[in-house]
């Protein structure tokens, strides 16, 4: 059954057809926060707070194929609001951050792969460091594997504007992998 | 195509948005261009890494609501969500239901419906007997007895008919019979009132008459 379906029936008066939705999206949902707040417990509250919003409003949806556009927009909009909320404890500058962070265990250990925790850590900590736009068009694109123009529909923003912002995000990310001294033909993890 | 136009594109190029005539500008641009190339494969190789992220652990499950035990208008609600939308599906589904309905009537009322004679016969409870059809002769005598009866039918019309309107015809003679007495009577008594007063008349006349008699013979002595 289509989640436009699913979304019609609960309009109906359909509990279960609500509880399916939720199946079917909080693993998208949560894997959505957790890469733009790397923590679990964020995550979780920005999944648990996206669907009570969905059950609040899904009758103001007005085409129920938009769905899956509508609940990251909740998502999105939620994960922003959390960080003006708590900018200050959660803003992180470039230049606070320690100027090699992965160095030390690159040349100490240089024929030793990487953990994939472990870059997985700096891979996210990276991310952590883009300005919210680019972040999220980032983890859209790379993680949610959601088309520019999916992603633009989203966030309401002119397809030109979201590629920039992903060209913006890699160069960003790019710069910062230099600076950390990760080697990334080194890495070959192609 | 220049730098900037190429740029532009490194985005659809990199994630396989873009149409092949638009790849095949710009990897013929980029072959020309190596600082392009670089900067390419350098956004590339970020990608590349990006893609290194470990999947995280699964979320832990969200509380779901259980259904509340349901009012009749949600029952409604949700009965009406199973139904057919389209014309044809809601036809069906209108002549299904009409079908069923006939059969579990039937069933109740041991409808009956015969085809074995000459037309149908349709019944309630209970089987008729179906009649074989009937005979010139028997439809001749019927028609006799039908004509019979028709003509005694009439003939008591008619008596009844004829007796109410002799009724009628004593009560008009009766009527009149009356009025005829009535008059005759006031006429009777009119003519003896008539008598009376002429003859009181000629008795006031010939008083008179004689007092004038007497008057003037007792002028004549005088």
């Amino acid at each position: 059954m289509t989640d436009a379906k699913l979304v019609e029936n609960f309009r109906k008066g359909d509990i279960e057809a609500f509880n399916r939705l939720v199946h079917r999206w909080q693993q998208r949902i949560h894997r959505f926060a957790f890469r733009y707040f790397a923590s679990h417990d964020e995550a979780m509250e920005i999944t648990q707070k996206t669907f009570i919003r969905v059950y609040k409003k899904l009758n103001t949806l007005e085409n129920a194929d938009n769905f899956p556009a509508w609940i990251y927009r909740i998502a999105n909009n939620l994960c922003l609001d959390e960080t003006k909320r708590a900018g200050r404890r959660r803003a992180t500058t470039m230049e606070s951050l320690p100027q090699h962070p992965v160095t030390e265990s690159l040349i100490a250990n240089p024929d030793q792969q990487i953990q994939q925790s472990q870059l997985g850590s700096i891979l996210q900590l990276a991310l952590n460091q883009l300005p919210a736009e680019q972040r999220i068009v980032v983890i859209m694109k790379e993680y949610e594997g959601l088309k520019f123009r999916e992603i633009a529909e989203i966030l309401e923003e002119p397809e030109n504007t979201v590629k920039s912002r992903m060209y913006y995000g890699l160069k960003k990310l790019r710069t910062l992998f230099e600076q950390w001294n990760i080697e990334l033909e080194a890495l070959r993890y192609e | 195509m220049n730098d900037q136009l190429a740029r532009s594109l490194f985005m659809d190029y990199l994630y396989d948005e873009i149409s092949d005539p638009k790849k095949q500008r710009l990897e013929a641009y980029l072959k020309e261009h190596p600082d392009l190339r670089t900067e390419f494969d350098q956004l590339k190789q970020t990608r590349t890494l990006l893609k290194q992220m470990p999947d995280i652990d699964p979320a832990q499950q969200l509380l779901v609501i259980e259904p509340r035990e349901r009012t009749f208008s949600q029952w409604w609600t949700q009965a009406k969500a199973l139904l057919p939308h389209t014309f044809l599906g809601k036809t069906g589904f209108a002549a299904a239901a009409v079908i069923l309905m006939l059969l579990i009537v039937g069933s109740l009322t041991r409808l009956h419906i015969d085809t074995s004679g000459n037309g149908v016969a349709i019944s309630l409870g209970y089987t008729p007997t179906i009649s074989q059809g009937i005979t010139p002769q028997q439809t001749n005598a019927l028609i006799n007895q039908i004509r019979k009866e028709n003509a005694a039918m009439l003939a008591k019309y008619a008596q009844a008919i004829n007796e109410q309107n002799q009724q009628q015809l004593k009560k008009v003679v009766g009527y009149f019979q009356e009025q005829r007495m009535n008059d005759l009577q006031l006429v009777d008594q009119t003519l003896n009132e008539l008598q009376q007063n002429t003859n009181y008349k000629l008795q006031k006349t010939n008083e008179y008459l004689g007092q004038v008699l007497q008057t003037v013979s007792y002028k004549e002595q005088n």
